[in-house]
């Protein structure tokens, strides 16, 4: 039943996007609030989705957050994706901000709910991510980097589209800042929680497991765009250390995988 | 007097320049990216021990060996790029305290209201060179190991603890292992009961499970691994002398001056053809290899030329002896790890540091970077 439910999530992602486009190229109103409604419609169906599918694994007999395989991070990812973009963006009605930021979201979505090589059953917990800390580190990683996907839109703007464009550029750095800023505070808690689950689960807290090191790669990356920041106002160079802190981020999550190491089952 | 004056003022501002260059940002940002590049290196270049990165090698080999590259995060290079990094946040530390005794000095009292996110600042730095501290103490005198115990049997620990406690005749005991198994056979649970024992005394008794370690005098044991190691009882006809025993691989028995078996290999399933075990056996005489199967007899009863075509399975064999395989027991082996840290302290402190630092701001309303509520100016100072 969860599974049908976030499913059907891809496709009211993706005709929001195409309405967001039209809307775009049209300037009317009406794709706008078609668009409104199709991806607040997919978000709410998506966050059921994740609350069902928990309530279901507690049918199943092994009842678990559904945070604990590649297909549910990923769509949880996804969730992340949307709500920073709530939290951080719809507020100030960036539109075109939402537009990348829902095909983002629609790509991850999509990517779980179709791939033939994801499994989205249910599955019970192995011992090793039986632990409380399991939803703590989880979430706020993936908070984390919902943020740093939010961040890497703007940044992609302002090299992108803003480029030779005189106006609006201030405000579109701060608000950088401010995404980078909340994904930072959410991955240090995630790191740190990460670590006090492995010193628990595995007997230190920290041993250089490839995940782990490139979580603090990541880390590094965007304290040194927190540093580089203070320098001088030079975005473009923010901007440019934005997207290669998003490349990390996603190597982090997935490159790993092909890394042998500890993290292997997400 | 007046030159030497002059050239120690000199100095000074020269070495003023260098503590505000070293703790600046740029600084700062270089050595984090560069930390953040030596760490990938790591990941990507397979690491290892030197004992098992010699043997036969390229020259491409040998450049990686002498740049450390196969333990990177052991390696001088990394711990020179770590240490920059705590002495840098440790200047940057010491020049806001310096910053800031001045303008007390100046304007009268230590703390004001507005000073909070700039003492956040000192604090998360001075917490992260903590950190680095901790950790690197936690490195250079902890304790990273690793036992495996078959069930019910005794491993003494004082290879591994000698020299950090007094107590040097501690052994941990495997009591008791048990698994739990989903219906689609995924292993649910793994527990071992465990005792840690001093000359024959059973000082404390524990359950070890994944997520839950054990604390026994400071150091800590988890439940990391477990083998199957299944167990053979087997009956001994020697030359009508019966005899029962039990059995692991690699368990050897004597039965004259020059003649003795060795078991290689007990499976629960042979060839699906039952329990079965492998017994290798040496005399003066003759020497070679038995499979010794459980349901031999009815082995026999289907192929009655089994023994003429296939005489490993003639459980008299070997010249005078008959072995029998009564039941295989399922046992297992435990593995445990063993940690031990006292840099744990120094560097959780520096969490706290660090995290309370970066609240403070980041998220108190009105704090430089304004998240809460939009900054219009931005301050000068890192």
């Amino acid at each position: 039943m969860n599974v049908t439910i976030l499913n059907c999530v891809p496709f009211l992602y993706l005709a929001a996007f195409a309405f967001s486009v039209i809307r775009s190229v049209t300037g009317a109103g009406i794709p706008g609030r078609i668009r409104d409604t199709l991806w607040i419609g997919g978000f709410v169906a998506h966050s059921a989705g994740m609350v069902l599918r928990w309530a279901e694994s507690y049918a199943l007999g092994f009842g678990h957050a559904p945070l604990s395989n590649f297909y549910e991070s990923l769509v949880f990812f996804s969730w992340a994706v949307i709500f920073l973009y709530l939290v951080l963006g719809f507020s100030r009605k960036n539109e075109e901000l939402g537009t990348f930021t829902i095909l983002i979201a629609f790509v991850l979505i999509a990517y779980a709910s179709f791939s033939p090589y994801i499994d989205s059953r249910i599955q019970p917990l192995i011992p090793a991510l039986k632990s409380n800390w399991l939803i703590s580190h989880v979430v706020t990683c993936f908070l984390g980097y919902g943020a740093f996907v939010v961040a890497s839109v703007l940044a992609a703007f302002i090299l992108f589209r803003d480029r030779g464009a005189g106006g609006g550029k201030n405000a579109s750095d701060e608000r950088i800042y401010q995404c980078i800023v909340i994904g930072f505070l959410f991955f240090t808690i995630g790191i740190t929680t990460g670590s006090v689950w492995a010193h628990y689960a595995w007997g230190r807290y920290w041993g250089w497991d490839p995940k782990e090191t490139w979580a603090l790669i990541t880390w590094l990356i965007y304290a040194a765009i927190l540093h580089v920041r203070l320098i001088r106002k030079n975005e473009r160079r923010v901007a440019v250390m934005t997207l290669i802190g998003l490349a990390s981020s996603l190597f982090t999550f997935l490159g790993v995988n092909y890394l042998s190491g500890l993290h292997s089952y997400f | 007097m007046t030159s030497d004056k002059k050239s120690s003022s000199c100095n000074q501002s020269r070495f003023a320049r260098f503590v505000s260059l070293f703790s600046s940002p740029k600084t700062a940002a270089i050595l984090l990216i560069a930390v953040a590049a030596a760490s990938s290196v790591g990941t990507v270049v397979p690491q290892r021990t030197r004992e098992t990165a010699t043997g036969a090698r390229s020259v491409w080999d040998e450049v990686l060996l002498a740049l450390e590259f196969h333990d990177v995060f052991h390696s001088s290079w990394f711990f020179l790029l770590g240490a920059l990094l705590c002495a840098s946040l440790v200047l940057c530390t010491w020049r806001r305290i310096r910053v800031r005794r001045t303008a007390v000095k100046r304007t009268g009292p230590f703390f004001r209201r507005g000073d909070l996110p700039r003492l956040g600042s000192l604090l998360l730095h001075f917490g992260a060179a903590v950190v680095i501290c901790g950790f690197v103490y936690g490195q250079l005198r902890g304790i990273n190991a690793y036992v495996q115990i078959p069930e019910g049997e005794t491993v003494s620990l004082a290879p591994i603890i000698s020299g950090y406690q007094l107590d040097q005749d501690l052994s941990i005991r495997c009591e008791d292992f048990s698994v739990e198994y989903y219906d689609s056979g995924m292993p649910r649970e793994f527990r071992s009961e465990v005792a840690f024992i001093d000359s024959g005394t059973v000082l404390k008794r524990g359950t070890l499970l994944v997520n839950h370690p054990v604390s026994f005098q400071g150091i800590r044991y988890y439940q990391a691994h477990y083998e199957r190691l299944p167990r053979a009882v087997l009956n001994v006809d020697d030359a009508g002398q019966a005899r029962t025993i039990t059995a692991r691989p690699g368990d050897v028995y004597h039965a004259g001056k020059e003649t003795f078996f060795r078991v290689t290999r007990v499976e629960e399933n042979f060839m699906n053809m039952g329990p079965a075990m492998k017994i290798d056996f040496f005399s003066p005489a003759q020497s070679g290899y038995i499979w010794v199967l459980s349901g031999i007899e009815d082995i026999k009863k289907m192929f009655p030329d089994l023994l003429s075509k296939a005489p490993q399975f003639d459980p008299a064999r070997f010249e005078g002896f008959i072995f029998g395989l009564d039941r295989i027991e399922p046992m297992y082996i435990t593995g445990i790890s063993i940690s031990y840290d006292p840099g744990l302290p120094v560097v959780i402190t520096g969490i706290l540091f660090f995290l309370s630092g970066l609240f403070v701001v980041y998220l108190l309303p009105g704090s430089r970077a304004g998240i809460l509520k939009k900054s219009q100016t931005r301050s000068d100072e890192p």
